[in-house]
């Protein structure tokens, strides 16, 4: 994927404990703000590989705000990593969300969603009303 | 010069020292570089006069005068070979043969099957300290990580760490794409020795940094030099169609 075009965000992330480097690129539909395409490239051991190939098939057709809600462990439990390889699939989860904000950068319009989650809609409260005696 | 501290994350320093204690306590209690708090709980309960083994282990760990007081480090058990002790107050760069002589000196004195009954398993403790100071020391990547964490900074099992440069990041990823796409061997002697190159400099900065006690540069190099040395194992490993799976 060309990483300077317009539909494209492209995350490069590392972890330094084992010197891993992790590339993923989404392309996105400005459209739907959903991911169309989803590359990835990753070099390091065999669980930071699975990590990254087990997430693009995870985003590949989320919107950007559900793919920017994934979680480490949700990676981690499909793949089995064991403890030691926890890391890796942290990586990729920075990966993603890398990419989702390189993305944003380019196209500041598109930025409707949350990428936290931590937005609440205001909760609906209904006052009983009193009747004053 | 900052001194270990033993709160933060030192994990792989304070085992190797509390079994340096065990297996010495007693020979080693009077020992003028070891805390007398940090002696006394371990005291062993059988107090046997000195063995062979650790009469002969305690003259040669005595640290020269110019070696910095307590607590030992792996520094401490090449005394030949590093006089002034750990960086700052010596140097980052070690001889390489020098080391590896003073290292089969001392194993040639602690190795187990040189000792018998209570004293074999005190030498494999000893053997097992020497072997483990021995590997850290060897290669400047081991070496700077251990002494980052004797600082309290732990850049080799912070899972959480992330890379904050991305020039770095990219480099490395073209750099790995280039050896992924080589397709003869010959291709990788150019990189090699860019690589080798940048090894060599990694060092220089982190000898640099330690002398000077800058411990963020010794940070972000021992980053770097984790790199340079995946892709050093990536061009070492290679082999043509194959790609590489690092194993660590």
């Amino acid at each position: 994927m060309d990483k300077n075009a317009q539909d494209v965000g492209t995350g490069l992330v590392g972890a330094p404990a084992c010197g891993d480097v992790m590339k993923l690129q989404i392309q996105v539909d400005p459209t739907t703000n959903t991911i169309s395409d989803v590359k990835f490239k990753t070099f390091g051991c065999g669980s930071a590989i699975a990590s990254s190939s087990y997430l693009t098939e995870l985003v590949r057709g989320m919107t950007l705000e559900d793919a920017g809600k994934v979680r480490n462990t949700e990676i981690a439990r499909e793949l089995c990593l064991p403890p030691v390889k926890l890391h890796c699939s942290m990586l990729a989860e920075d990966a993603i969300k890398s990419a989702i904000s390189n993305y944003y950068t380019k196209n500041p319009k598109a930025k409707s969603t949350d990428l936290g989650g931590t937005a609440a809609a205001m909760p609906k409260v209904e006052v009983e009303q009193v009747a004053a005696a | 010069m900052s001194r270990p501290s033993p709160t933060l994350n030192s994990k792989r320093f304070f085992l190797s020292f509390h079994r340096y204690i065990s297996m010495t306590s007693s020979p080693l209690t009077h020992h003028p570089h070891l805390p007398a708090q940090a002696t006394t709980p371990q005291r062993h309960p059988s107090s046997r006069p000195r063995s062979r083994l650790s009469a002969r282990h305690a003259s040669t760990s005595d640290a020269p005068p110019s070696a910095p007081a307590k607590p030992l480090s792996h520094y401490d058990l090449f005394p030949n070979t590093l006089p002034q002790g750990a960086p700052p107050r010596g140097p980052f760069v070690i001889d390489p043969r020098q080391l590896r002589k003073e290292f089969l000196q001392l194993q040639a004195r602690a190795h187990p099957d040189r000792h018998h009954g209570p004293d074999k398993a005190r030498a494999e403790g000893t053997s097992a300290l020497i072997n483990e100071a021995y590997r850290t020391l060897q290669n400047p990547l081991p070496r700077a990580q251990y002494l980052l964490s004797l600082r309290g900074i732990d850049v080799a099992e912070d899972e959480t760490a992330k890379v904050e440069d991305p020039d770095l990041l990219m480099e490395v990823l073209e750099v790995r794409e280039a050896i992924e796409g080589a397709g003869q061997e010959s291709e990788l002697e150019g990189m090699k020795a860019r690589n080798d190159a940048r090894m060599v400099e990694s060092e220089g900065i982190l000898d640099e940094a330690f002398q000077s006690d800058d411990t963020e540069m010794a940070k972000a190099e021992a980053v770097k030099l984790r790199y340079w040395t995946n892709i050093k194992e990536a061009l070492d490993a290679w082999e043509k169609g194959k790609p590489v799976v690092l194993v660590h």
